[in-house]
């Protein structure tokens, strides 16, 4: 008796642990789903333009899931075969999953590339394929901090500054507290300065040239130079060295008069940081203007049982309608569409109007986008990305001389190649 | 009940088969365990057998798995790459492993002893308030390691708490960027005396395994050093509820007894709870080398490998080779080394402190 109650029992405990199916119901709609890897405002962004996307096409339901983790999230739902019919590609992954076979070519689906940044373009695409339409964008620029720039006595950074007024202006600016400039040795900062120094990543063929060749190998010395000469003058310190957690931190304390840092400063400024007077600008010239891009696309799955729908869902979130409705949201980023940026200039000038800090005006973000690139290595680079980063933080740290991080950086990337 | 008991083992001794209600007990039983057995099967015992599997092909852990050329089997040649072939792998692996024994040997000697230490404390009967040491020991452990990590790196900025204390006793002390600093603990030791790798001689540029000698012998970085300090604290409180149990189930008698004899505490300690103490000792340093060997949360909250990856660990190689560089089957490779390892330190140390505690 007793035994065959405890029978029951443990009969019933391991069909519980087997209970993971659950019903699906069957719909008539299609039904799509939308991942992306955003804030919570970006995600309430979004989430409007989905409820307007599904007013005006009934026929179709849009399940949007944010995910946390979301390179890894994708990884594993990629790897099952059963993955969101539209995500967000960041650029630094587009290669790695085009590469693998899990995005569908863009082909003629997208609406107005013309329309679209150049550089987002080819951003997004790989040997010779474009995969998606950038959903929107965000750059480095020149973030200055008025009120220590008056008290010094000295001009406001402006678009025409080159490198000499940058490293001139910061000597002068930095105190045993303050800072002159903060930038961090990391391969996304420092590959704004590879750019101004006349540098790319890829020739006309695609092939990585980082470094290689007699331009970029002088370009990326120049860069290395200039960072290293930076730190040891004084005029340039890291944003740990402040204590602060990111370079928008120590801006953000006014433990800086300027940083280098993209359009999400924005934002965090306003928020955090209301009563600090700052101004940006684009960033100083050095052979070369230049400044790195950093973005996501809307891809479409590979696999995919509605792909029509999915472009059509992918086409109303980046084209011009999509670009005006990013630059009117603001959580940060620009559209992806040079048209839509006096929108997006305004909807931040109209959005600080009589605060502590006035009308912004975010032009320079603007105007870098046309000479923005974006600092991307082939698949499997991560190796590369390190080894560099590790070298650059040794050389400003007096260890190794220019030319040994770029002898040590072509090693790797001949090794990975 | 004894008596039933008694009776039902002789009657299995007797017959070879299970009698109908023999029968009925033992489905129950396996009933019972079937769940956690499921489970255990299902993400442990499958994983493990599929990072074998992936460990010999060339799975870039993204292209859907139910295509047909999804990957290729490449025999040996992740392993020959990882611990044969000179080369930026073999260096990155090495590095790694490098990195992870200096964590091991800095941490699990010095919990050990410390939760020893704690537990003989909060174990003495003349102790008040022994529970709110106890809790306030034990409570590191329970709290989330990102919370705790979060808390860490605030504590050791460069202006943190840390450095104005020390800069407060020490008003000559020159803040340490505690959470960027590379150099190895041996090295600035070294370096103290005008030792570098410049001047030391060429054989410190000899390279075994790609990783020069004069790497090999860095020392943890100083943020290594401080993701050892942490990791230390928040596994004290939890080897120490360990250590606490084993104490209190040594008899009593054999205390008194010692005391009788005239032994002192000092010998009481060494001779009595020690030995008592070794199949627990065995428990806690077993517990605490797989623990070190397989770090990875802190890692990844604080310094993800950096600066100069003197903070990549084995584990933490695992994640990045297989989610940031797209080479699962190298990650599966490099698993299945870490695996060996662990389970090789597991034996020896076994050899060492669990051979009469296990007789």
């Amino acid at each position: 008796m007793q035994k065959s109650r405890f029978f029951l029992i443990g009969l019933a405990m391991l069909v519980l642990s087997l209970a993971f199916t659950s019903l699906v119901a069957a719909q008539d709609t299609v039904t799509l789903t939308l991942a992306i890897a955003a804030s919570p405002a970006e995600a309430d962004a979004v989430q409007l333009q989905i409820d307007a996307f599904q007013e005006a096409n009934p026929g179709i339901t849009v399940n949007v899931q944010a995910l946390p983790e979301y390179d890894t999230q994708m990884q594993t739902s990629f790897a099952s075969g059963d993955y969101p019919n539209v995500f967000y590609v960041g650029q630094s992954k587009l290669a790695e999953y085009a590469d693998a076979g899990v995005l569908a070519p863009a082909d003629e689906n997208i609406s107005d590339v013309e329309g679209i940044y150049p550089a987002l373009v080819t951003t997004f695409t790989f040997d010779g394929t474009l995969y998606c339409p950038a959903k929107d964008f965000s750059v480095l620029a020149l973030e200055y901090n008025k009120d220590l720039f008056d008290a010094a006595g000295l001009e406001y950074p402006t678009a025409d500054w080159t490198w000499d007024d940058l490293s001139a202006a910061a000597a002068e600016l930095a105190t045993d507290d303050v800072a002159g400039f903060v930038i961090n040795p990391d391969i996304d900062r420092w590959f704004a300065l590879y750019v101004q120094a006349g540098g790319t990543f890829y020739d006309a063929d695609g092939n990585f040239v980082f470094g290689q060749g007699d331009v970029n190998s002088q370009a990326a010395l120049d860069a290395i130079n200039f960072i290293v000469d930076l730190y040891t003058s004084g005029a340039a310190r890291s944003s740990s060295d402040l204590g602060a957690g990111w370079a928008g931190e120590a801006f953000g304390r006014a433990q800086t008069a300027m940083t280098m840092e993209g359009n999400w400063i924005i934002g965090y400024m306003l928020e955090q940081f209301p009563d600090i007077n700052w101004g940006v600008t684009q960033l100083p010239a050095g052979s070369a203007e230049g400044t790195l891009t950093f973005t996501v696309c809307l891809a479409v799955a590979a696999d995919n049982t509605h792909p029509d729908e999915s472009w059509q869902l992918v086409n109303f979130l980046t084209d011009e309608t999509g670009a005006a409705a990013v630059a009117a949201q603001g959580f940060g980023p620009m559209p992806a569409r040079p048209s839509a940026g006096a929108a997006y200039v305004e909807s931040w000038a109209a959005r600080t109007e009589g605060t502590g800090v006035g009308n912004m005006d975010f032009q320079a973000f603007v105007d870098a986008g046309e000479v923005a690139v974006a600092p991307i290595t082939p698949p499997g680079f991560q190796e590369f990305r390190a080894a560099l980063g590790n070298a650059l933080l040794e050389a400003v740290n007096g260890n190794m001389t220019a030319e040994e991080v770029l002898a040590e950086t072509i090693a790797v990337i001949e090794d990975l190649s | 009940m004894a008596q039933t008991a008694t009776g039902q083992r002789t009657a299995t001794t007797g017959t070879q088969t299970l009698s109908g209600k023999k029968f009925q007990e033992a489905l129950a039983g396996y009933t019972f365990l079937a769940p956690a057995v499921i489970i255990l099967v299902i993400f442990l015992i499958i994983p493990m057998f599929a990072a074998l599997y992936f460990s010999f092909t060339d799975w870039n852990g993204i292209t859907p798995l139910n295509r047909q050329d999804a990957f290729g089997f490449v025999g040996l040649e992740n392993y020959q790459r990882l611990l044969l072939e000179t080369g930026r792998r073999q260096e990155v692996f090495f590095t790694a492993l490098k990195n992870t024994v200096f964590f091991v040997i800095g941490v699990v000697p010095v919990q050990t002893f410390l939760a020893l230490a704690l537990a003989v404390i909060v174990n003495q009967t003349w102790l008040r308030g022994k529970g709110l040491f106890r809790t306030a020991f034990y409570f590191p452990s329970i709290t989330s390691s990102v919370v705790i990590s979060l808390i860490f790196m605030w504590l050791f900025t460069r202006n943190g708490l840390v450095n104005v204390a020390i800069s407060a006793i020490f008003p000559n002390y020159d803040p340490v960027t505690w959470l960027e600093d590379p150099n190895g603990l041996i090295h600035n030791f070294l370096g103290v005396f005008g030792i570098t790798g410049n001047t030391v001689g060429d054989w410190a540029k000899t390279e075994i395994a790609s990783v020069s000698l004069w790497d090999w012998i860095s020392g943890p970085s100083v943020t290594m050093f401080m993701i050892m300090i942490l990791n230390t604290w928040t596994t004290i409180g939890t080897l120490m509820v360990i250590f606490l149990a084993a104490l209190q189930n040594i008899p009593g008698q054999i205390y008194e007894a010692a005391t009788v004899d005239g032994a002192t505490p000092w010998t009481i300690f060494r001779k009595i709870t020690v030995p008592l103490l070794r199949p627990t000792t065995f428990f806690v340093v077993t517990l605490g080398l797989i623990g070190t060997f397989q770090v990875f949360d802190q890692i990844f909250v604080i310094s993800s490998g950096g600066p100069a990856n003197t903070t990549l660990t084995i584990a933490y190689l695992v994640y990045r080779s297989g989610f940031t560089d797209s080479r699962m089957g190298l990650a599966a490779a490099t698993a299945i080394v870490l695996f060996v390892i662990i389970f090789a330190f597991t034996l020896i140390q076994r050899r060492f402190t669990g051979e009469r505690a296990n007789a």
